[in-house]
């Protein structure tokens, strides 16, 4: 540790150079508060963003439990039905136009598109929905399952094991959660 | 032990004679000295509260309250995080109880003690006048909440809240550290106050040091917060904690480093306003600070713009910050300047040895497995793990001119490889053992005036704490030293018959002499001397004959 020599006191009082310093200094803070609360705002984004997916698990795991029984009352959602009429598109179709009727993309202020992968590269997939549905390999495969994008078409008249996500602030995915319907 | 100077009332001098190298180096013997004898309370105060005596209890009391204010401040804030604060709600409350059992106690200690305290002994009712003490009504704001609730239906929320009021128990500590430091910097400067703030010098007081160990901790959380970001289920629960924590560790260290970079002109190798200061910033600390908040900057300026995710991971150079205060980075960086041009030598070698090797891997096995040595370049990284000694196993070779080969290089690699690592563990060793021998040179310059004064006294302690210089090593030098004095005043002032009297001095001191006439024979003009001696009769025949003997032996 090195002491160091200061040199004689010439007034205490501050200097005009001190008061610039101290603009300088005033300015910083100013200015790391400001990036700090855009940085934050982005980020309650990406935790509204979260919620969306989390609420759509929340409704889809519920419905698993239930949606076999003959008096399932979302038909559009029901399981163990015709496998061409039982499909993700209707039943996303009377998610959207029901109970996730007000959800939103906070990024876009629209309702979140569905995709199948995140890409940092392109910004416009912020705050959208990751979902896969994970189909289970041969034994001895590899890898225990593959995941690919749920798409409207895919038939739900059997139990899916899916997985959901979204994509954050820098087009990044954040995995939500692993769950069935 | 110490011995005091009469003559000098300004500056504590300790004599030589009298240096005790336990004391120096401030390694108590037998504890602090507190006499059983005296009255109950009087003797706990001694241990417990009493700021004048070195080695009892008082200090490590303020340090730990300081810790547990400052673990409260924490716990209050998680309580915030619902997703902490649920599944270790229990825990959170035994914390709460501890806490509020150990302010209570303490308040209950100084309670009793003050008629004891120096502040309050001379007031009609001491405790009457600890209890209105602004300390003391700060010390039962902190534990009030928890008692509160007991009494009157508070809600819970605006207890919280109440308990942040347990902070202001660090204006115990903070306080006075200001007092001492306003007292130091008195006629200072605004940028010499400021220096003195962020500089080790001899106006920073203690409030210098709770500057540094405030940077410090700063350091450690913001970097165990990068850490922890890593872990998604962390990140995904408190992501915006994250971001509030990392927005003020950047607004700390952002103030610490303009704090720095305006007050470096009081150092004189920084005189000049601008290009000192230029200098200042080019410096490895004062760089390591620059990218310590540069990431944060960049990724809010430019992260629409640019993917600068990987940056965040430079938030970690963080922990850099924390070399300012330790001296073994700076030891390492002078052992690689001075061994640069061996180290560059060796690391030729190693260059020319993974070329050659990965070469060779190709020549012999491209042709075995084209998919593992499809080129030169994909096979450095075989030969770096072969030389290395690392040997994953990942690529392998199976020819056996490949094996032959691998064989001969890996052996030699062992010994090229190990040269960088040998030989900075010898010139790390070379290099304390040198400020050790410097020290010691310098604890002599600094007896030869047979006294040590208290500045040299604390330096001598700041160095051979870095240095890690033992009592024993510290006694060794000091018996060393002393006896190289006794010696050197033995021959000095010793009467001639004391030498006389023991035969090894006795011819010791024949030698002297011998030598000083043998010197002087040398210097002087010889024809002059004897002219002079002749002629003045100042030298009988016989000394003159003995001189012209010495002078011809010569």
């Amino acid at each position: 540790m090195s002491s160091s020599s200061s040199s004689p006191p010439v007034g205490t009082a501050p200097t005009f150079a001190d008061w610039v310093f101290i603009a300088v200094l005033v300015g910083a803070i100013a200015l790391v508060a400001y990036l700090g609360a855009i940085i934050f705002e982005q980020a309650q984004q990406t935790e509204k963003s979260k919620r969306n997916a989390e609420g759509l698990v929340t409704w889809l795991s519920t419905a698993s439990a239930q949606r076999f029984n003959p008096d399932y009352p979302v038909k559009a959602c029901a399981g163990g039905g015709d496998a061409k009429t039982s499909t993700w598109g209707a039943c996303l179709e009377h998610l959207m136009a029901n109970d996730f009727k007000s959800m939103q993309n906070p990024f876009n202020g629209k309702p979140p598109a569905f995709i199948e992968a995140c890409n940092p590269s392109d910004k416009s997939l912020k705050g959208e929905i990751v979902l896969l549905k994970n189909t289970a390999t041969a034994p001895g495969s590899a890898v225990a399952s593959i995941s690919s994008q749920l798409v409207a078409e895919d038939s739900i008249d059997q139990k899916l094991q899916l997985s959901i996500g979204i994509c954050d602030k820098g087009a990044y995915l954040v995995k939500v959660s692993d769950f069935e319907f | 032990m110490t011995q005091l100077n009469p003559q000098n009332t300004a500056q504590k001098l300790i004599d030589i004679d009298a240096v005790d190298a336990k004391a120096l180096l401030g390694v108590e013997e037998s504890g602090p000295r507190i006499s059983s004898d005296q009255p109950f309370r009087k003797w706990l105060y001694d241990w417990t509260l009493n700021p004048n005596i070195p080695g009892n209890f008082q200090s490590t009391i303020e340090r730990w309250i300081g810790i547990l204010i400052v673990l409260n401040l924490f716990a209050l804030l998680l309580e915030h995080v619902p997703a902490i604060y649920e599944p270790y709600k229990q825990q959170f409350h035994f914390f709460d109880i501890f806490s509020v059992a150990i302010f209570v106690l303490e308040y209950a200690l100084r309670f009793y003690l003050a008629p004891e305290d120096e502040e309050f002994q001379n007031k009609n009712t001491p405790r009457a006048a600890y209890v209105f003490s602004p300390f003391a009504i700060i010390d039962l704001l902190a534990i009030a909440p928890f008692f509160l609730q007991a009494f009157i239906p508070v809600d819970l929320r605006a207890l919280r809240f109440l308990r942040l009021l347990r902070i202001l128990k660090l204006f115990r500590i903070m306080i006075p550290a200001v007092k001492e430091f306003a007292e130091l910097n008195r006629g200072r400067t605004f940028r010499q106050k400021i220096h003195a703030l962020v500089s080790p010098s001899e106006y920073g007081g203690k409030l210098h040091n709770i500057f540094d160990t405030f940077i410090v901790v700063w350091v450690i959380i913001s970097v165990a917060g990068v850490v922890l970001e890593s872990v998604h289920s962390v990140h995904y629960l408190i992501n915006l904690e994250f971001v509030i924590l990392d927005t003020i560790a950047v607004g700390i260290f952002t103030i610490e480093y303009l704090l720095r970079l305006y007050s470096c002109v009081e150092e004189p190798r920084f005189r000049h306003s601008f290009l000192g200061r230029f200098k200042q910033a080019r410096q490895t600390s004062a760089l390591i600070d620059f990218l310590a908040i540069l990431p944060f900057f960049l990724d809010a300026l430019l992260g629409s713009v640019l993917d600068l995710r990987f940056l965040r991971v430079f938030r970690l150079l963080r922990l850099l910050k924390l070399t300012r205060y330790n001296d073994s980075t700076k030891i390492l960086t002078t052992v690689i300047a001075r061994e640069w041009p061996v180290i560059s030598a060796s690391a030729f070698i190693m260059i020319l040895m993974v070329v050659m090797t990965a070469s060779l891997g190709y020549v012999f096995e491209h042709q075995a497995q084209p998919e593992k040595f499809d080129n030169i370049p994909n096979s450095v990284y075989w030969a770096v793990i072969t030389l290395a000694s690392v040997g994953y196993g990942d690529i392998s070779p199976v020819t056996p001119v490949g094996r032959f080969v691998t064989v001969v290089m890996s052996l030699l690699g062992i010994g090229i490889f190990a040269i960088p690592a040998a030989l900075l563990a010898s010139a790390f060793g070379d290099q304390l053992h040198k400020e050790r021998e410097l020290l010691k040179a310098n604890l002599r310059n600094m007896m030869k005036d047979g006294y040590l004064d208290e500045t040299e006294a604390a330096l001598l302690r700041v160095e051979a704490k870095r240095l890690h210089i033992t009592v024993e090593e510290l006694n060794v030098l000091l018996e060393h030293i002393h006896d190289e004095r006794e010696n050197a005043k033995h021959k000095s002032v010793l009467p001639l018959h004391v030498i006389a009297d023991n035969p090894d001095h006795a011819v010791e001191h024949y030698k002297m002499l011998l030598s000083q006439i043998n010197q002087l024979a040398l210097l002087t003009d010889a024809a002059k001397f004897e002219q002079a001696a002749k002629s003045s009769d100042s030298l009988t025949a016989k000394e003159l004959t003995l001189w012209q003997q010495i002078k011809a032996r010569s």
